[in-house]
């Protein structure tokens, strides 16, 4: 711990900063209601009837959030909750806004007594999921008073955030599959992602492990070279917990997460050892799956069409390396071709962010709904449309202000359990971004993963708004100061301190 | 911890940064190219909202579009003598944009960055701006004599290509048969398909441009590059005598026949102006042998065989052919008479003929003069452009004086002769019951301002001279 010591104080102001954070939050509901008008006006050409529902709806859940948050961690950063709302509001407009139930051509048509089928988001249920998210992050900051508590029960957390991460691989398809990928836990109307739940679970874990091992993990153990290695009895459970999840997660076809994972565990493990050999262990590794991934079928194709998307925008069959289009999977196979799925959707993604330019064509305005999926893993490019350049660039600052906030409430905190869990999550929210922002604009092959409070679904909302809750819980912590003794003439008071 | 947990720090926030420079890489610098992939469905769903600008040809309007209802959300395109123009300006239909419409879409329908730089604060309010008025560089008068030229005398397919000499410009660009672009431009999805399906079904295809996108036998228009290739290698200059004899076929003994009636003329040695005048196919035969396979298709090359000429952006020429694998000794005399394995566009032609009239100085064939935004302010000026001296001034200079005498004295003197111009028939038989009847050559013949090639299909026994030259003639005269 001698380093530890002669670290520098991070400089934190350490008063509550309530008027802050709520003109903040008010600004983010201000916005997210301007983004309910715009969508009502440039859709139907009048204020939508739900803009008031929606909007009074968000914002009771915001004020609620933010009494929580004065009143059980008055210390905490006054950034996250008005960024969190931010997102999540924004979120809930778009899908509003794709969500032609609330059109008003739409309901005229049901009126008149048409019959309409509809796929596609709710905004009704996001809604609900965002209300059911909040009192999550509320009954979090509620329940735990103390960081240290999840420390104490590391090894039940860890044992069931592995348990639900492996659970949908053994389910059958029909509960669990669905677009190629095994992650779903399906039970009546209800989906859920337990992956998004298991990853805050393993970095509860990794980190109350590492916080106990890590002096022996850097010390002890034999010296190869350069390479100082661990005792095999340290470093032992968490390689094995590590090799089952990316195996659960190849059973499952999940490799967005498996790339998460892999990114929190190197960057764990670097910050608890300080070494910075796990960072170039983690590169060859990861440098081995980029070798190895491409001999994964389900991997190979995503790669291909990554590379070349427009040569299989109608799917394709590649035979002795030529492509051939619009070949049905069954007779390429036959033919002894290599399938690849299309990568319409890929492009689709591309073409509406070079609709929307660097103003974009307005909330409304645009037709992001071309792109498949628009509303969960495409909405970042629906918001390329419509918001434009402009729009995403503010909404992956948001992003970085977040994962900035929850480093340095990592950095302020002297609690060694406290200050890797919030720098492993802050980290793991920064890779999720990268890895889907990244997917659908092409800059890395796609995988399916959540936008964090953007994309429709519960259990990614759910995990974030208590992700965020614990985040709040620590830079509480960190800022609160120290309990002054009371100096009053006349008067001995005892204080207890913890 | 702090210490790694700073870089961990940093190294997430590489990762926004990293998207924030990819979005700004598609959103900033792709967005156009984006829009504009062939494979983004949208930009035919939307067209019919941007009020394009028009198509002009000189003073004459080709295209231009009308509000379809009243709180004008929607506009139509309309054309103008469209069947004359459609090689020209192409159409917008609800499945794909050719011609002029698809090569300046952006600039027409007011999309593209240099409006919207123009329109700085429009843009910024979302306002879209007025599309921009494309000038072409044809002239209505020698399109129209070329289109009903072409259209009047050939019995089957026709085009004629018209270029400024000094500087590349299509003047005329006339294909036959045609089709009414009107047809396909409508808004009613069924209502297009029906009528593509129908021209689809018609033969020839009236839809494809044979000015550019069609190759023909060039027959003995082809000796002009033959004898360009003889007289730039210093083989042969205009006055030398060259064996006109009759020729046999290395490979086959066979004799290569001259036309009926210019036995006495070619036969001997007369000097080469004379075989060309007379058109002697033993003299250019033989001609082809001796330079050989190699010179003669390098010279067809610095021509522009063997490669397409972009005209303007997505509108490209078929490739015109000489061949590059080694051929027989019969056919390499028949190529040099332009027949069997040579195969060229009309606009190639006309891009020799242009090179010749030009002192050897070969120009780029272009389409629009000039694009003006609705506030008259210019967005784009042609810039013409030298692309290649496949022959030098003297060699140049030579041919000149023979396409002249083809006029004065030739082949063409009875049908044409006494006026001024300068050329070289051809007639490709080719071997079914229609002759390729090429006129190739300049205008006025001592300063000359027009070059062109004009190809009609005839009847058997129909040439170059009958058919072709008098439409080449008019054009010529139009320009004037």
């Amino acid at each position: 711990m001698t380093s530890v010591a002669a670290e520098p104080e991070v400089q934190i102001a350490t008063r509550p900063r309530r008027s802050a954070q709520l003109s903040l939050l008010i600004f983010a509901m201000v916005i997210t209601i301007a983004g309910f008008a715009q969508v009502g006006l440039a859709r139907d050409g009048s204020l939508p009837a739900g803009m008031y529902g929606y909007g009074i709806g968000l914002g009771i859940l915001a004020a609620g959030a933010y009494f929580v948050v004065v009143r059980f961690a008055p210390y905490a950063d006054p950034l996250l909750l008005p960024l969190s709302v931010f997102l999540n509001g924004i979120g809930l407009a778009m899908i509003y806004r794709l969500d032609l139930k609330t059109s008003l051509d739409q309901k005229k048509a049901i009126a008149e007594g048409k019959k309409i089928s509809y796929i596609g988001p709710s905004t009704t249920n996001q809604l609900m999921w965002t209300a059911l998210g909040i009192i999550f992050f509320a009954v979090t900051l509620l329940v735990l008073k103390e960081i240290k508590v999840l420390q104490r029960y590391m090894y039940t957390i860890g044992a069931v955030g592995l348990f639900f991460l492996a659970l949908p691989g053994f389910l059958p398809s029909s509960i669990s599959g669905a677009l190629g990928a095994k992650i779903w836990i399906r039970i009546g109307g209800f989906s859920i992602q337990p992956s998004e739940f298991s990853k805050l679970a393993l970095v509860a874990f990794f980190a109350g492990y590492l916080v106990n091992k890590r002096q022996t993990l850097s010390i002890v153990g034999k010296k190869i070279g350069p390479v100082n290695l661990p005792r095999g009895r340290d470093l032992g459970p968490i390689l094995v917990i590590f090799v089952i999840c990316l195996g659960v997660l190849a059973l499952e076809n999940d490799f967005g997460t498996a790339i998460l994972f892999f990114g929190l565990f190197v960057s764990m493990l670097y910050v608890a050892t300080e070494r910075f050999i796990w960072v170039v262990i983690g590169a060859l590794l990861l440098a081995c799956a980029c070798l190895v991934a491409p001999m994964i079928p389900h991997v190979a194709q995503r790669i291909d069409a990554w590379m070349d998307p427009r040569a299989y925008f109608d799917g394709g069959c590649q035979i002795a390396g030529k492509i051939v289009n619009q070949t049905h999977y069954d007779v390429c196979v036959a033919k002894g071709g290599h399938y690849i799925t299309d990568s319409s959707q890929l492009m689709f993604g591309l073409f509406s962010m070079g609709q929307g330019g660097v103003l974009g064509t307005g909330l409304g305005q645009g037709e992001p709904w071309r792109t498949p999926l628009s509303y969960s893993d495409f909405i970042f490019t629906s918001f390329g449309e419509e918001l434009g350049l402009t729009g995403v660039m503010v909404i992956l600052i948001v992003y970085a202000l977040i994962v900035q906030r929850g480093m340095k409430a990592a950095l302020a905190t002297k609690d060694n359990f406290a200050k890797l869990f919030a720098g492993g999550v802050s980290f793991v929210f920064a890779l999720q971004v990268f890895v889907i922002v990244g997917g659908v604009t092409k800059l890395i092959p796609l995988t399916g993963l959540t936008t964090p409070f953007l994309a429709q679904g519960g259990s990614s909302l759910l995990a974030n708004w208590i992700l965020i809750a614990i985040l709040i819980r620590i830079s509480d912590g960190a800022r609160r100061p120290a309990p002054q003794p009371i100096q009053d003439e006349g008067m001995t008071q005892v204080v207890s301190t913890q | 911890m702090n210490k790694p947990l700073r870089k961990v720090a940093v190294a997430g926030l590489l990762l926004v940064v990293v998207l924030i420079v990819n979005v700004n890489y598609i959103q900033g610098s792709q967005a156009d190219k984006l829009r504009t992939d062939p494979l983004n469905s949208r930009q035919f769903a939307q067209q019919w909202q941007y009020n394009r600008g028009p198509i002009m040809a000189g003073k004459v309007t080709l295209a231009f579009s009308t509000k379809t209802d009243k709180d004008g959300k929607n506009y139509q395109r309309h054309y103008n003598e469209s069947t004359m123009y459609s090689p020209i300006t192409g159409y917008v239909s609800v499945f794909s944009r050719t011609g002029l419409e698809g090569a300046q879409n952006g600039l027409l329908d007011g999309t593209d960055k240099r409006l919207a730089l123009h329109k700085w604060f429009d843009a910024l309010v979302g306002k879209k701006a007025a599309g921009a008025t494309v000038q072409t560089t044809i002239d209505p008068g020698a399109q129209q004599a070329a289109y009903s030229g072409v259209k009047n005398r050939t019995i089957k397919r026709g085009a004629a290509v018209a270029l400024d000499v000094k500087t590349g410009a299509i003047l005329a660009m006339a294909s036959f048969p045609s089709y009414d672009t009107n047809d396909v431009s409508t808004h009613d999805g069924v209502k297009a398909n029906k009528a593509f399906t129908s021209l689809q079904h018609q033969k020839p295809d009236p839809m494809l441009n044979y000015a550019m996108n069609e190759t023909f036998a060039p027959g003995s228009s082809f000796k002009i590059v033959n004898s360009a290739a003889a007289i730039e290698s210093g083989l042969l200059n205009k006055d030398s005598s060259f064996d006109a004899s009759e020729l046999k076929l290395p490979e086959s003994g066979r004799t290569l026949p001259n036309s009926d009636g210019d036995e006495a003329k070619c036969s001997g040695a007369p000097s080469l102006i004379n075989s060309f005048a007379a058109s002697c196919n033993s003299t250019f035969g033989r001609l082809a042998i001796k330079q050989g396979q190699q010179q003669l298709g390098a010279m067809a090359a610095k021509f522009g065989f063997n490669q397409r000429v972009q005209v303007e952006k997505d509108m490209s020429s078929a490739s015109s052919v000489y061949p590059t694998k080694t051929i027989g000794g019969d056919s390499l005399a028949r190529s040099g008479i332009g027949q069997e394995v040579v195969t060229a566009t009309p606009l190639q032609m006309a891009m020799v003929a242009q090179a010749i009239a030009n002192d050897g100085k070969m120009m780029k064939p272009y389409l629009v003069k000039r694009v003006t935004a609705q506030d008259q302010s210019e967005l784009v000026t042609a810039d013409p452009k030298q692309i290649g001296q496949p022959i030098s001034a003297d060699t140049a200079q030579q041919l000149q004086e023979m396409m002249r005498a083809v006029v004065d004295h030739g082949t063409a003197a009875s049908t044409i002769g006494g006026n001024d111009i300068a050329g070289k028939t051809g007639t490709a038989e080719t071997g079914t019951s229609v002759n390729e009847d090429w006129f190739v050559g300049f205008a006025p013949k001592n300063n000359p301002k027009v070059a062109f090639a004009v190809v009609t299909e005839g009847p058997t026994g129909s040439t170059g001279a009958k058919f072709s030259a008098p439409i080449a003639l008019r054009i010529a005269q139009a320009v004037r």
